[in-house]
């Protein structure tokens, strides 16, 4: 039993160390952005290195607000403004970014 | 500002290929050496364990066990709170309360520390005047399908209700939620709460892969969990509770995946009756193939459903595996925002622990290979283990040599199950 428990451990630590990429770079990521009155058919998907700022730049047609999945930011827009709302992209994972009224899904952020 | 959205903010990233190929080759080769080479009598068949006579006592005793009912009576009451008087905004806590905490929060729970849902269940807390706490007498073979269907209708309300996160939608399920169990007790007795209530059902049945059992006499067992599981005499209609949660967990997972969007985003089907739909035929073809793989099993004296209550046990590490590998990422994100949202249920400005300033801890999502490697080993040391128990299972009413074929068809389907769980997550 203790040798299966070593080799358990030993899988574990090796998992742990593989999965310890160290995000460091602070580099800043802009995305432009169009809010129309009609959703997308589908939304795009924009690739955001781990760690890094993302610097969204949201020209509206329409006035709402504009929110981010996850990191929970939000911004109100204005038709005929352009916004701008930067954060950090601290966790991995996909976040769908999308307005209310009209309610759509305009782009999902990779974070990798 | 109300976010339409349900409470899962953040999606895991996709498997990356190769990890799924290396996982769907070990879990063939796994399965096949398991039906070929391990054991070919039964193992796991009676339930025995280290007893822990002091630990029994200490954890019977009134002094752990009336604070412990007290303190989750109390976060229930927290959430009751939000829910009648909070606003009706997704950062109003028993949001994240009911799916997260509970939901998804009962899994882990019950793996660990086996079967305290039941003895911190609010509702037996509530009935406790007509005996709701009192301990029950083991199950027998009566019969999960109330608990079932709850299951069903609660995964439905999760996942096909758009308006599942707004307040009065919740209120009314809650109501409904409450209504079924205790009108149900009244009308039979308070053995209807472990048979019906869906969460107490559900968190029981994962509890048997616990390390943690009672022998006859009521002492505490430590317990291999794979035997805890396979000595188990599981309720009647317990495969259809498997089903439900494997079907439904496996629906969660085609939802994210980028065609399902692409054909419902803008479509003119409703997503209430598109995503009912698609719930139940993923249930039912669930449900279908699973009995369908059991036909070989049947015998003169051993109807088909009989055969399925017998084996569903084997259900139960899917289940468990597919559920931690959706949903550990949103209970370690979304369940340290809800307990910061409990520190202030009404939205009043309240911060008893000078918690509501503070943001959750991301440390765990910034290493996204560490996340991959985890849930694609939750699914497949789930599968390993309900190979294993089926195998085990299996062995008892048939000879080896008969029951070694006759395994095959459900062996494939598991892996199967396994193998698409994995390839929806990869998207």
């Amino acid at each position: 039993m203790t040798g299966l428990r070593r080799v358990l451990l030993a899988g574990i630590l090796a998992i742990a160390v593989a999965g310890c990429s160290s995000p460091t770079q602070n580099e800043t990521t802009t995305i432009r952005l169009e809010i129309t009155d009609t959703a997308p058919s589908e939304p795009r998907e924009e690739k955001v290195p781990l760690g890094n700022l993302v610097r969204l730049e949201v020209s509206s047609e329409v006035d709402g607000v504009l929110h981010v999945h996850g990191f929970e930011e939000e911004k109100p827009l204005v038709a005929g403004e352009t916004s701008f709302l930067t954060f950090a992209a601290g966790m991995s994972g996909a976040f769908e970014v999308e307005t209310h009224e009209p309610d759509a899904i305009w782009m999902k952020l990779i974070v990798s | 500002m109300i976010p339409l959205h349900g409470i899962a903010s953040r999606e895991d990233l996709p498997l990356p290929f190769p990890l799924i190929v290396a996982a769907a080759a070990a879990v063939l080769v796994v399965t096949f050496w398991i039906l070929l080479f391990a054991w070919k009598t039964p193992r796991f068949r009676d339930r025995k364990g280290r007893e822990m006579p002091r630990l029994t006592r200490f954890i019977d005793s009134p002094w752990f066990s009336r604070p412990l009912r007290l303190l989750v009576g109390a976060l229930w009451l927290v959430a009751a709170l939000a829910l009648v008087f909070g606003p009706d905004r997704v950062d109003n806590p028993v949001f994240g309360f009911v799916f997260v905490w509970l939901w998804v929060g009962l899994v882990p729970l019950a793996l660990l520390f086996g079967d305290v849902y039941r003895r911190t269940n609010p509702l037996r807390l509530l009935l406790r005047v007509i005996g709701g706490t009192a301990s029950t007498a083991p199950m027998g073979r009566i019969s999960q399908l109330p608990a079932a269907v709850a299951l069903l209708l609660f995964s439905w309300y999760e996942l096909a209700e758009p308006l599942a996160a707004t307040l009065p939608v919740l209120r009314a399920a809650a109501a409904a939620w409450l209504a079924f169990v205790v009108i149900g007790v009244l009308a039979t007795s308070t053995r209807w709460i472990a048979r019906a209530d869906p969460f107490e059902a559900f968190a029981s049945t994962v509890a048997k892969l616990s390390p943690w059992s009672r022998s006859p006499s009521g002492t505490l067992l430590l317990i291999n969990p794979l035997r805890n599981l396979a000595s188990w005499q599981p309720p009647r209609h317990l495969w259809m509770l498997g089903c439900v949660l494997l079907g439904s967990t496996l629906f969660d997972a085609v939802t994210g995946a980028p065609w399902w969007i692409r054909a419902f985003q803008d479509s003119d089907v409703s997503s209430r009756l598109s995503g009912t739909l698609g719930l139940l035929s993923v249930v039912a073809a669930v449900a279908g193939l699973y009995l369908l793989c059991l036909l070989p099993f049947r015998q003169r004296n051993r109807p088909l459903l009989r055969v399925a209550d017998d084996l569903s046990p084997g259900l139960v590490p899917l289940v468990a595996g597919y559920f931690l590998a959706h949903y550990a990422t949103m209970l370690y994100l979304e369940g340290q925002r809800t307990a910061i949202r409990m520190a202030d249920p009404l939205a009043l400005g309240w911060n008893p622990f000078g918690i509501a300033e503070a943001g959750p801890n991301l440390a765990l999502l910034t290493m996204p290979t560490l996340i991959a490697i985890t849930q694609v080993l939750f699914i497949v040391v789930g599968h390993v283990c309900a190979a294993l128990v089926t195998h085990d299972i299996a062995l008892r009413e048939l000879e080896a040599s008969q029951a070694m074929s006759r395994q095959v068809p459900l062996l494939i389907l598991m892996v199967v199950l396994t193998i698409s769980g994995m390839l929806l997550m990869f998207g």
